[in-house]
């Protein structure tokens, strides 16, 4: 926990009361060490502050696609609240159990499988979107959820 | 009319362009969409000079840069100052060598003026150093200024949440101590708070447990709205359902704190067209990463800013037990009507524990 503790700390005037992501801190993900998830839906949570889906997950990747297979396994990842994620058009409903999903989103600092969910793509292709705030990004992450 | 909308389209890419290969205008003119004709209406050109900075300079930015482009582009685009100091010489480049192509004691002056005056902080410490930016007064008949109603979001999310684009939208300004810009909130908290804020965890952040946030809690990535009476300015935030009553009957804080809140007790008045609220008797609050005392004094000047369609809210803190100096941040929030507002509840759900793997829980 202490390194989460510094990491906000050093980003601390974006967090303090609800600051940078609703009821806690973006700081807490890594946004440089992204994983790549593909898997099968397991539990989607529709649900404040955060949704979040459950994900088995065969293959991981990193951002350079070289593959960890060791890492495979039960991954969380995070979504926005409810709120949020109706007004860009996701529903309850959005992620059912069986669904196979790829999923990008950036690692939690302390090495737990669990990623914030930049982006993403169902099998048939139809992509999502979450937060995804490196610089690179923010100029074309603009598409919602169909 | 098809050359200028080439250009138009062209110049970004070209900019970036130059950027990668350290290719002069010169060069790309040759090889791209030509060069840019001077504007025939300089005048027109100008437009958005009055959006900069008054200050030296600026008059060079508008002769110099209206020749091929008006200034709107500039007004609407804040770089940080080492782009401006290399970007000013490469468009100028694009004038060539002809009799009257600016000096470079011009191309120096408009280099100097959008990097000190017009640009975005480049590291956190620089924009430590930066003044806050203020606004100046939306130009309103003072009973419209007056009138606070409607859907604020904060701007700084707007393109982050895929909400639009915040394209002239004021930068918000984080809080940071008041008399020294250069320390943020952990540099000015209290050995009291340092000690309350040790026990927090991502896992049991008082938030997850449904404690408020407090009356910051438009400082979110949720919209807010408010309910303006004549007597009364209401504030309902999504975030957590939180509602503040701003009380402007000319009534006074109860004194002696008799019932401690986590919103307080917010009473205002006027100074012009500018509301300003000031807010006391809090509960101390709890463990949280930034904790607060019942000391706590939240002073808030609240107006209407860009012809009313953004609120600026000029927050300063005073918490003698939890912060060794007061703090003062900016906050711009954007007037949506197309704002649906969504549920923010509070079940109890908030347990991060399942998620977390067993062996590395706290």
């Amino acid at each position: 926990m202490t390194r989460f503790r510094l990491a906000l700390a050093a980003l601390g005037c974006l967090a303090i009361w609800a600051g940078a992501s609703a009821h806690h801190s973006i700081a807490m993900f890594d946004d440089n060490n992204p994983a790549i998830l593909t898997g099968t839906v397991q539990a989607f949570y529709w649900r404040n502050p955060h949704s979040m889906l459950v994900l088995d997950v065969a293959d991981v990747k990193n951002i350079k696609g070289e593959a960890e297979p060791e890492q495979a396994g039960v991954w969380s990842v995070e979504l926005h609240s409810t709120a949020i994620m109706m007004r860009r058009g996701f529903t309850k409903d959005y992620f059912k159990p069986g669904d196979k999903v790829t999923v990008t989103g950036g690692r939690i600092r302390d090495g737990s499988k669990m990623i914030r969910l930049f982006n993403g793509k169902k099998a048939d292709g139809t992509a999502f979107y979450g937060d995804d705030f490196r610089p690179e990004s923010t100029g074309n992450n603009t598409s919602q959820p169909k | 009319m098809n050359a200028r909308r080439t250009m138009r389209a062209g110049l970004p890419a070209a900019a970036l362009y130059a950027l990668l290969t350290s290719t002069t205008y010169a060069q790309i003119a040759q090889l791209g969409p030509g060069g840019a004709p001077p504007d025939p209406n300089p005048k027109s050109a100008r437009i958005g000079l009055e959006r900069l900075p008054n200050a030296t300079g600026r008059e060079d930015v508008g002769a110099v840069c209206s020749r091929c482009h008006n200034i709107e582009r500039i007004a609407e685009q804040r770089r940080t100052a080492r782009q401006w100091r290399a970007m000013v010489p490469l468009m100028t480049d694009r004038l060539g060598n002809a009799a009257d192509a600016p000096s470079e004691q011009d191309v120096r002056a408009v280099a100097a003026y959008l990097s000190d005056h017009w640009s975005r902080p480049e590291t956190p410490a620089e924009a430590a150093q930066k003044d806050p930016l203020h606004e100046p007064d939306a130009p309103l008949p003072l009973a419209q200024a007056r009138d606070l109603s409607g859907t604020w979001m904060t701007s700084m999310w707007y393109t982050l949440l895929n909400m639009g684009p915040s394209k002239g939208l004021p930068i918000s300004r984080g809080l940071r101590s008041a008399v020294n810009p250069k320390n943020d909130i952990p540099a000015v908290m209290t050995q009291w708070s340092r000690d309350k804020a040790k026990t927090w965890t991502i896992y049991n952040d008082p938030l997850t447990k449904c404690n408020s946030p407090g009356p910051l809690a438009y400082n979110s990535p949720y919209p807010f709205e408010i309910l303006h009476t004549p007597k009364r300015v209401t504030m309902i935030s999504e975030y957590f359902h939180e509602v503040r009553r701003v009380y402007l009957d000319g009534r006074q804080h109860p004194p002696g704190n008799p019932d401690p809140t986590a919103m307080g007790h917010s009473v205002a008045r006027w100074e012009g067209a500018t509301l300003v609220v000031d807010t006391r008797n809090f509960k101390e609050s709890p463990a949280f990463q930034v904790p607060w005392s019942d000391q706590f004094h939240l002073v808030e000047r609240i107006r209407r800013v860009k012809d009313g369609n953004v609120l600026e809210i000029d927050v300063t803190i005073e918490d003698p037990l939890a912060f060794k100096e007061p703090l003062h941040g900016i906050f711009y929030f954007k007037k949506d009507p197309t704002i649906e507002f969504g549920e923010w509840n509070c079940d109890g759900f908030f347990d991060y524990e399942p998620f977390a793997p067993k062996e590395q829980k706290p």
